[in-house]
C-alpha cells in the first residue's frame, strides 16, 4: 500500500473561477454583491428597494432561481438590466454560472452588479461567486436560532440585514440575542435593521454599498 | 442535497490526480473537513458511489478527518474551541471576551489517497 498526497481543496476550482470573475469586473471598475438568505426572508423585496435608490443605468442584476423567471421580471420592470440564471434544481450558484451570465449582460456604464442568489442558508455559503461583499438577509419570523444552526453563512457574510423588523412585536424574536450570536461568529459583520416592504432602513444599506 | 455538487468536485480532483500519477485504482481517499461545514458522511459516500461509476475513482473507501472549530481571542490572544451548534455561551473560554477570530473549522480538502501497488503496476516506488 502506498499513500499519495493530494492536498487539494474541494472548492479550489470554484474559488479560482470566482477570482477570475472578480478580477474581470474589477478591471471595469464594477463592484459585486452576493445577496443571500432563506426563501421568504425578503431578498428580492430588499433588492427592489435598493435598486429604487440607485442610478438604474449603472446597476445590473443577475437573478438566480431554481426554475422560474418571476423575480427577473420583477427586477426588469424597474428598468434594470437583468439576466436570469435558472439552476434547474441545483441549490446554489457557482462562479462558472456567473461567468456565463456576464456574457449575456451589457456592462457598458455599469458600476455595480448585484447577484440575487438561490434562497438557501447552507450550500450558497460554500460557493464564492466573484463577490466583493456578501449581504445576508434574515427576517425576524425565522427565529433567532439561525446563526448557530447555519454558522457558515453568518460567519462568511460581510453585511447582515435583519428584515421585517415591523413584525417583532408579533414574534418571540430576540433581536439582541440574534445580534450577539452573529457577532460571536463574525466579529466584523455589519448588521442593519430594516423593513424592506416599507422601505425602512434601506438608505443605510445603500450608503454602505457605495 | 449539496453533497452532490461537492462529491462531483472530489471525484474530478481524484481522477485528475490518478491520471497525473498514472494509477488505475484507488483504495481509499482521505478528506479533511472542518466542522463548520454541514456535510453528512453518509451522503458523501452515497453520491461518491453513484457519481464515480465508470471512472477509475470508483470503489474507493472514503475516510473523513473532522477538524474542530477553534478560535483565537482578540483580547487575550489565546486559542480555544467552541461547539457553535451546542454551546450557547459564545465567549472566549479564557477571558470571556466576545471578540475572537476563527482559526480552524473551515477546512475542506482531499488530504491523500491510498493505492495498492499490485493493482497499479505502472507506479514507481518513490
Amino acid at each position: 500500500m502506498k499513500t499519495i498526497a493530494v492536498e487539494t481543496g474541494v472548492f479550489d476550482n470554484n474559488d479560482k473561477k470566482a477570482k477570475q470573475v472578480n478580477d474581470f469586473l474589477h478591471e471595469k471598475g464594477i463592484k459585486v454583491f452576493n445577496l443571500l438568505g432563506t426563501p421568504g426572508s425578503g431578498k428580492t423585496t430588499l433588492l427592489e428597494q435598493i435598486l429604487a435608490r440607485m442610478d438604474k443605468s449603472k446597476v445590473a442584476v443577475i437573478e438566480g432561481d431554481l426554475y422560474t423567471d418571476q423575480d427577473a421580471k420583477r427586477i426588469e420592470n424597474l428598468g434594470v438590466r437583468t439576466v436570469q440564471l435558472n439552476t434547474r434544481g441545483a441549490c446554489h450558484l457557482e462562479a462558472m454560472m456567473i461567468e456565463d451570465a456576464l456574457k449575456e449582460l451589457d456592462l457598458d456604464g455599469i458600476e455595480t452588479v448585484i447577484i440575487d442568489n438561490i434562497g438557501n442558508l447552507v450550500c450558497t455559503a460554500e460557493f464564492k461567486i466573484g463577490e466583493d461583499i456578501r449581504i445576508t438577509v434574515s427576517s425576524v419570523t425565522e427565529g433567532n436560532d439561525k446563526p448557530l444552526k447555519y454558522p457558515l453563512m453568518f460567519q462568511t457574510t460581510d453585511y447582515l440585514v435583519l428584515n421585517k423588523m415591523d413584525l417583532v412585536p408579533y414574534t418571540n424574536f430576540d433581536v439582541e440575542e440574534f445580534k450577539k450570536h452573529v457577532l460571536s461568529l463574525n466579529a466584523d459583520c455589519r448588521i442593519f435593521e430594516c423593513t424592506a416592504v416599507k422601505g425602512e432602513g434601506v438608505d443605510e444599506i445603500v450608503n454602505a454599498m457605495k | 442535497m449539496h453533497e452532490r455538487a461537492v462529491t462531483q468536485s472530489i471525484i474530478d480532483i481524484v481522477v485528475d490526480k490518478m491520471k497525473a500519477e498514472k494509477v488505475t485504482r484507488v483504495d481509499s481517499i482521505t478528506l479533511v473537513i472542518g466542522m463548520m461545514h454541514d456535510y453528512e458522511t453518509h451522503w458523501i459516500e452515497h453520491y461518491y458511489n453513484e457519481l464515480s461509476a465508470g471512472t477509475p475513482a470508483h470503489g474507493a473507501v472514503i475516510k473523513i478527518e473532522k477538524v474542530p472549530i477553534s478560535f483565537k481571542c482578540r483580547e487575550c490572544g489565546k486559542n480555544f474551541t467552541l461547539d457553535v451548534f451546542k454551546d450557547r455561551e459564545m465567549v472566549c473560554k479564557h477571558c470571556k471576551s466576545e471578540k475572537y477570530d476563527m482559526v480552524t473549522g473551515r477546512e475542506f480538502y482531499i488530504k491523500e489517497m491510498e493505492i495498492d501497488d499490485e493493482d497499479n503496476e505502472n507506479v514507481e516506488e518513490e
